[in-house]
């Protein structure tokens, strides 16, 4: 594959840039830009066409994103080209040159099935890389295979793969490791297989368990039951001992009870209730005689006070009276002030009225106040005066300004005449437009026929067999493919049966040699005797022994016979040698019964070969007639076309060509017309131009034929036309804009005026209200009005003064009048008094009385609380009467001494039963629920002196034989139940099952990776050894040789040795013969050593398959001019077979490259 | 009116395989499924007051040893009894090779048919008649429903089977018949066992596999649970499916056509996961991931595995109740790789392509493997041994073998 050209549409600093590598080899192309020239982008965008646009990529930074836009062409080995480009977008970015989309696959014929790593590995190189290499080398020790494998896929080193791989591997695995993975799972699950025993529960253990359980629980019971008879019974025994003494003890007592007779019961608290009544009724006693004596006290002191009631009922009155006093004072001082003030104000009305009216009084002045109602109005037409006359100055303005603007436009208009129509003109320039570049596709098309012709030609000429014309070509008449191929399995059948027949014949008489040789080999061997010969001997024999027989037996002389028999020998001798004769025949009959069968077989094989043979020569000569005639027929089916032709497989060759050549006539016929079609095209569209122009009278005649100079001037010329038009337009519309605001702003002025004329009517109406003459202005009127207001008010201000004044004397009065009537009822000799005097002798009487009155009260309600109290403690007295009366009928005595008797007696009596109640009380608590008749029923059979000795035996058997049994046996039956407990259907063991399948399934998962990651290491060292032993004599060759050319001599080449571990490593030789490892070599020569294996795999690769372009970045940084001129030429000589493309920004590399001199195979480009 | 269910293959403490735990999994959810999904179907006989139920043989797993596992039997069962619900039951090939079956004392209102011959057990008072008979041994060839005896008149007819019919993918061909010889039995349910998958093979008369109660592992996906049946006037008037499972397994496939950053398989990873999820009803989920599709990603992703199965139990961890089961790789990248000559990388595909088995066992190949081989437990070595493929596992062997060596090489030479 070559690249033909890389179009940098929209990417990176680029646009619309094209890199043209069309070259006639494929030839060595340096792109040389200094830095910031956007090599690196160039680079990227390469990639971007082959392989799609990164998702993101920083060369968005002069066109955006959607914008992106590479190009490319490449052309396949087999002369197929591809010219397409690609945009940036997920889905459909690659297409045609006619903008229609491509299949995402369509470059992989071309790219080899490579993705973008592979190709970049495989196919392109940079400084890093190649340094990476070097050392890579140097990694491996110089290892043979792994460098050739590293070299010929692109890759720097390989040891960091395999070892990858082994690692990782180790980490899960080895055979004696303790810390790999899968080793420790395998140690979980081991774990968790034991954990999994201790928590299963067999079968077989539970029901032994459960028969455990029983049986201990059986044994527990029985000894549990013989406790509790024991305990029972020792309990009884104890409680027997324990009533005895309580028992006797009643018995005395309730005699001595019997004793006592009848007693007559009284409560308990008898003498308690009796001494607090006596208390109670000595207390109330006194409280009574205590409040009597105080209430006299109290009636004496009363008497000795007398009350002023009569002013005490009046006490309301003389309070307001004494209010009102300070009133009246203050109206009896503010009377003259105010007099004084109304004089005042009444002067200043009369001062302001003589200014503005002097032919009026004073007292005329309201006659004033309706003439008032207008004065708003005056205010307002005074404030519009001023406005009205403005409007009237501004509206003159504005018209003079409109009709002086309308003039200058009317001039303008008449100077501008009337220019022509260029709509005509503008339409046929459209249309011209619409057809597009006539010229430069006719151009084109025209270059397109010549080529096209001239391929035509040359395959016209490249195809042997047949003469003719091109035209001729379209219409010749070839046979059908079907035809072809029929003829092809024909002759290939024909063929091959003749070949098989003559094979068979081939065998078939090789059979028969071999078959006559081994009948010759039997038969010189020794005669082998035949049946026939054996049934002779035996007749023979048979008749010898009837002959002895009639001779032994019955006697019969046999002697003419037996001459006859065995001429010369007697008969017995002559029988027995035919019996030793028959027998050694048979014998050897047997021996030889195989050679015997085979002598025969050999005898029927030759038969059968032979017929065989000739019936093969006769199926030989009728196929090789058919194959005859086949291939006659197969000419008669050119004979038409005019070709004698050969074999049908060279043939479909042939016309597959051929047929190629009439698609490529097929295209040149189609240019052509589309060349004609165009041609008339532009010559209808140039008349058509020209017609136009003359019609607006520009029709000069223009030279030549093209259609571009005939549109260029139309255009200029409908340009022009409509500028002309487009400005009276303007003008016209301008002017009538004008005409329409003159009319507007003479009525404006009219308008104005009429206001003024309005205004003025109703400011003398206005002012003849007030009573003004209309000529006044409006600041005379307003000072008018304002006189007028002023003076209203200080007459106001009088008037109410004089109001005032008036009801101040009229409170004085009443207040005078109403003391004087107050005072006559309460102070006799107070009718002469001032009015003040005799208010403060009221208030001081007033005084006296009200406190009198508080003291008396007080003692009143003295009084009434002790006549209650004394009324209750009467009542408690007769409540504590009744009380001990009660008690008397209780203790049946009449007075106090009785109750004292019957008191001492009861209590007696109570202490005696109080200990009989405890003896009782302590027998039924040992009764326990049963009655005490039945315990004296139980005490009465019982020794009390053999109690003890029964109890302490009973004691004995618990203690020593019960209960050490039945704690050990309660606990095992705990024991086992808590065994039987923990059997309780729990799944503890389904949990560690789910456990272990959870770790299987680590260990599955890591032991499938463990293969893999084995199998791939292995696969991947075997494919290196293979790879070396195939390829590594040629591959070395080329190296060698290029390595010694890119030292330019240093080295004489390389080698392959074994080294101290026995492995295959390259070895350079130096001119002397001087054998260095790659460990002693520079750095620098192992770049080279490197760079001379990635181009020896390309060479090979080249001869073999086709050669894909080599890119290469940059990687001469480091070296010397001489080397880099070495390096130069080292690609130039393989540019002959390999398209290399350089990108670099060094001058000098483009330099070196120019200075080869190698101009049909080093191009150099620029950015 | 009355109803009852169906349901077979309990498997009961037989653990759920394939789910390797990983920090964050959800362990406890996952815990006891089968016990959990039986006491489920002890749960729903209860409260739709069921007449009794079929369990149509594999309550336990063959080689389960745990009689504790008999003991929770024994004790559901006593609450069943409780509820006044009758259990019939055959045991299936898994029974006849427990131990625990042997031991295991049955409470009354449990009734095991025997394994010499067919047995009848007829319900008065429901009017129905259920014929069974149960495996003798761990492997039944003959056909055991020949000798069913043909339905009763006026009853109900209930067949209780465990068999292959005429054999399911995936199961042994135990106890093999026909459905033309059920049909012809005149019965009017089947209730077979012993194929996991739930099928109903024939209605009017029923005959149907009521499938495992839960689903064990990765090639039991779905929904999994009993036939709830309801019988009126001695006839099957419905059979309806209920599920039962407390955990459901799921395949994953994502499907990466054109998807160019690693960042949206996770995203694409969790969206199919809570799609899977949302037919759960709410139960745990174990899912396998698997990516397909052609995307420039092929190599990516290889490179990635470990990083992308953490990502992706992650994913499972942040929604809560997924368990990543296992994550496979079966994209295929964009471009094929060198098409021809002899260069190192298609000798290498080539070998990759030409990896054979002669012998049985990939230890031929590689001897070290042996030393982990002869180290790995019984359970690993048998069907599906890795070291001994099919030819498809070999096949998916080379492919990964085969995307190993190009990530790995790839990354070697990424550098240009």
């Amino acid at each position: 594959m070559i690249i033909k050209r890389l179009e940098l549409k929209a990417y990176g600093p680029f646009s619309d840039r094209v890199l043209d590598f069309d070259s006639v080899l494929p030839g060595l192309h340096i792109v040389h830009g200094p830095n910031e020239a956007g090599k690196s982008s160039a680079m990227r965008a390469l990639q971007a066409l082959f392989f799609g646009f990164p998702l993101r990529t920083g060369d968005n930074f002069l066109h955006p994103y959607d914008q992106l836009l590479v190009g490319g062409c490449l052309r396949h080995a087999d002369g197929g080209e591809l010219c397409f480009y690609r945009r940036k977008k997920n889905k459909n970015d690659l297409f045609d040159a006619q903008d229609q989309p491509l299949p995402p696959d369509a470059l992989a014929p071309f790219l080899q099935g490579l993705g973008q790593d592979l190709f970049a590995s495989m196919y392109g190189i940079n400084h890093e890389t190649l340094v990476q290499g070097g050392q890579g080398i140097l990694d491996q020790q110089g290892e043979v295979g792994q460098s050739l494998f590293a070299a010929g896929a692109g890759f720097a080193s390989l040891k960091s793969v395999l070892a990858g791989l082994d690692a990782d591997a180790d980490e899960l695995f080895r055979p004696r490791g303790v810390n790999k993975a899968i080793t420790q799972a395998l140690g979980h699950y081991k774990e968790l297989q034991v954990r999994m025993r201790g928590v299963s529960l067999g079968s077989q253990e539970w029901q032994r368990q459960c028969r455990s359980v029983a049986q201990a629980e059986d044994e527990l019971r029985l000894l549990t039951e013989r406790r509790q008879e024991i305990g029972r019974h020792l309990h009884l025994l104890q409680r027997l001992s324990r009533s005895l003494p309580f028992l006797s003890q009643r018995r005395l007592l309730l005699e001595k009870l019997q004793a006592m007779g009848e007693v007559v019961p009284l409560p308990e608290d008898f003498d308690a209730q009796r001494r607090q009544l006596d208390e109670k009724l000595r207390a109330a006693r006194a409280k009574l005689e205590g409040a009597q004596e105080r209430l006299a006290e109290l009636h004496g002191r009363q008497a000795a006070i007398g009350l002023n009631r009569g002013v005490l009922n009046l006490a309301d009155d003389i309070e307001d009276m004494h209010l009102r006093l300070g009133e009246y004072r203050k109206g009896l001082l503010d009377h003259p002030r105010l007099e004084g003030m109304r004089i005042a104000y009444k002067t200043e009305a009369s001062n302001l009225l003589r200014r503005i009216r002097p032919d009026l009084e004073v007292e005329q002045a309201e006659s004033l106040r309706p003439g008032l109602a207008k004065r708003k109005t005056v205010q307002a037409l005074g404030q519009r005066h001023e406005a009205v006359r403005q409007e009237v100055r501004q509206a003159e303005d504005r018209l003079r300004e409109v009709r002086r603007e309308l003039d200058g436009k009317q001039v303008e208009l008449a100077t501008l005449g009337h220019p022509a129509d260029a709509a005509s003109l503008v339409r046929a320039v459209n249309e011209v437009l619409k057809k597009g570049d006539l010229d430069a596709e006719l151009g084109s098309r025209q270059d397109d026929l010549l080529r096209a012709k001239a391929n035509c030609q040359a395959a016209l000429q490249r195809l042997k067999l047949w003469n003719g014309t091109l035209e001729e070509a379209a219409r010749i008449c070839l046979p059908l493919p079907e035809t072809v191929n029929e003829f092809e399995a024909a002759l290939q059948t024909a063929d091959e049966e003749l070949r098989r027949l003559c094979g068979e014949e081939e065998k078939t008489v090789q059979t028969l040699a071999v078959l006559h040789r081994d009948l010759r080999a039997i038969e010189h061997a020794a005669v082998v005797p035949s049946e026939t010969e054996l049934l002779a001997c035996r007749a023979h024999r048979e008749q010898g022994w009837a002959l002895l027989r009639r001779r032994w037996l019955d006697g019969d002389d046999v002697q003419q016979e037996s001459a006859l028999y065995a001429p010369g020998h007697p008969l017995p001798q002559a029988y027995e040698q035919s019996v030793t004769l028959a027998d050694q025949t048979a014998d050897r009959m047997y021996r030889e019964a195989d050679r015997v069968q085979k002598h025969a077989q050999l005898l029927a094989g030759i038969e059968a070969a032979e017929a065989a043979l000739s019936e093969l020569r006769e199926r030989r000569e009728v196929s090789q007639a058919s194959k005859e005639e086949l291939l006659a027929c197969w000419r008669e089916h050119w004979a038409g076309a005019g070709i004698v032709p050969l074999g049908p497989r060279e043939m479909r060759a042939w016309i597959v060509n051929f047929e190629a050549l009439c698609l490529q006539i097929e295209e040149l016929v189609r240019i052509e017309a589309d060349a004609c079609a165009k041609e008339s095209c532009r010559q209808q569209l140039r008349a058509l131009l020209m017609q136009e122009l003359a019609l607006v009278g520009e029709g000069a005649t223009l030279p030549g034929t093209s259609l571009g100079e005939a549109l260029r001037r139309a255009q200029t010329v409908a340009e022009r036309l409509r500028d002309g038009t487009t400005r009276r337009e303007t003008l016209l519309k301008a002017v009538r804009e004008l005409e329409a605001a003159a009319e507007r702003a003479e009525a404006g002025v009219h308008n104005a005026r009429l206001n003024l004329e309005e205004w003025r009517a109703a400011w003398e109406e206005a002012l003849g209200f007030l009573g003004l003459a209309g000529s006044a202005s409006p600041a005379e009127a307003a000072d008018y009005v304002e006189t007028i207001q002023e003076c209203l008010a200080k007459l106001h201000e009088e008037s109410e003064l004089r109001k005032r004044l008036k009801g101040i004397d009229r409170d004085g009065q009443t207040f005078e009048n109403r003391v004087r009537e107050l005072a006559a009822l309460i102070v006799p000799g107070a009718a002469g008094l001032d009015a003040a005097l005799a208010v403060a002798q009221m208030k001081g009487l007033l005084g006296q009385a009200v406190r009198e009155h508080a003291v008396w009260s007080r003692q009143e309600e003295e009084i009434a609380l002790l006549g209650r109290q004394a009324l209750n403690v009467r009542e408690e007295l007769r409540i504590l009467e009744e009380g001990m009366a009660a008690l008397r009928v209780q203790s049946r005595c009449a007075d106090d001494e009785c109750m004292t008797l019957a008191q001492r007696r009861f209590a007696d009596y109570a202490q005696v039963r109080s200990k009989l109640d405890e003896v009782e009380s302590n027998l039924a608590a040992i009764a326990e629920g049963g009655t005490l008749d039945d315990l004296e029923a139980l005490a009465a059979g019982q020794d009390a002196d053999a109690l003890p000795g029964k109890i302490a035996a009973l004691h004995t058997e618990l203690e020593e034989e019960i209960e050490p049994r039945i704690r050990p046996l309660a606990e095992k039956v705990g024991q086992e139940k808590n065994e039987l407990a923990r059997m309780n259907g729990d799944d503890a063991a389904a949990r560690i099952a789910e456990e272990m399948q959870e770790v299987l399934a680590r260990i599955s998962r890591m032991t499938d990776r463990y293969i893999r990651l084995r199998l791939a290491a292995r696969v991947l060292r075997a494919e290196i050894e293979r790879f070396r032993a195939a390829n590594q004599g040629p591959l070395l060759a080329i190296a060698s040789e290029l390595f010694t050319r890119l030292t330019l001599g240093s080295f004489a080449g390389l080698r392959a040795d074994i080294d101290e571990a026995d492995r295959p490593v390259l070895i350079g030789v130096r001119q002397g013969g001087l054998l260095v490892k790659v460990e002693g070599m520079s750095s620098g020569t192992r770049d080279q050593l490197y760079l001379a294996l990635r181009l020896a795999s390309l060479e090979m690769r080249s001869r073999t398959m086709e050669p894909m372009p080599f890119i290469v970045d940059d990687i001469l940084i480091n070296f010397d001019e001489e080397r880099s001129h070495a390096t130069l030429e080292v690609f130039a000589a393989m540019a002959e077979r390999t398209q290399i493309i350089m990108f670099t920004h060094q001058a000098r590399i483009a330099e070196l490259a120019r200075s080869l001199g190698q101009e049909d195979r080093v191009f150099v480009h620029g950015l | 009116m009355f109803r009852f269910v169906h349901a077979a293959d309990i498997h009961l403490d037989s653990p759920l395989r394939g789910l390797e735990s990983y920090p964050d999994a959800p362990v406890e959810q996952i815990r006891g499924a089968a016990r959990r999904a039986f006491d489920n179907l002890v749960t729903l006989a209860i409260e739709e007051g069921v007449a009794f139920i079929l369990l149509a043989g594999d309550l336990f797993d063959g080689d389960w040893k745990d009689y504790n596992t008999g003991l929770y039997f024994t004790h559901r069962m006593g609450r069943l009894r409780e509820a006044g619900i009758r259990v019939f039951l055959v045991s299936g090939n898994h029974d006849a090779a427990s131990s625990l079956t042997r031991a295991l004392s049955l409470p009354d209102n449990v009734t095991l048919f025997s394994h010499k011959k067919p047995e009848t057990k007829t319900l008065d008072e429901l009017g129905v008649a259920i014929h069974g008979q149960s495996f003798a041994g761990r492997s039944v060839s003959e056909d055991l429903s020949r000798c069913y005896p043909q339905a009763l008149p006026g009853l109900c007819n209930i067949g209780l089977l465990h068999t292959s019919l005429t054999g399911r993918a995936g199961h042994e061909p135990y106890a093999p018949c026909t459905l033309e010889g059920l049909v012809s039995k005149g019965y009017d349910y089947w209730a077979l066992g012993h194929v996991h998958q739930r099928e109903v093979v024939h209605a009017h008369p029923w005959v149907v596999f009521s499938g495992n109660t839960q689903g064990r592992h990765i090639r039991e996906a779905g929904a999994k649970g009993c036939q709830l049946v309801t019988v009126e006037d001695g006839r099957i008037t419905d059979v309806d499916f209920r599920e039962l499972d407390v955990l459901r397994f799921a395949l994953c496939r994502v499907e990466l056509n054109g998807c160019e950053r690693l960042d949206l398989v996770t995203d694409k990873v969790r969206e199919a996961m809570e799609r899977e999820r949302r037919g759960t009803d709410g139960r745990p989920l174990a899912a396998r991931v698997v990516l397909e599709g052609k995307s420039s990603l092929h190599e990516h992703i290889h490179r990635n595995e470990e990083k992308l199965r953490e990502e992706f139990r992650a994913v499972a961890a942040d929604l809560g109740d997924v368990w990543l089961e296992k994550f496979r790789i079966a994209t295929r990248p964009l471009a094929q790789g060198p098409l021809e000559g002899d260069t190192p990388l298609t000798g290498l595909m080539q070998a990759v392509a030409e990896l054979r088995l002669d012998s049985a066992s990939l230890t031929e190949l590689v001897p070290e493997f042996e030393a982990l081989r002869s180290r790995l437990p019984a359970e690993l070595l048998g069907e599906g041994d890795p070291f001994n493929p099919d030819e498809d596992g070999l096949a998916a062997v080379r492919d990964e073998v085969r995307d190993v060596l190009l990530a790995r090489l790839g990354e070697g030479g990424d550098d240009h």
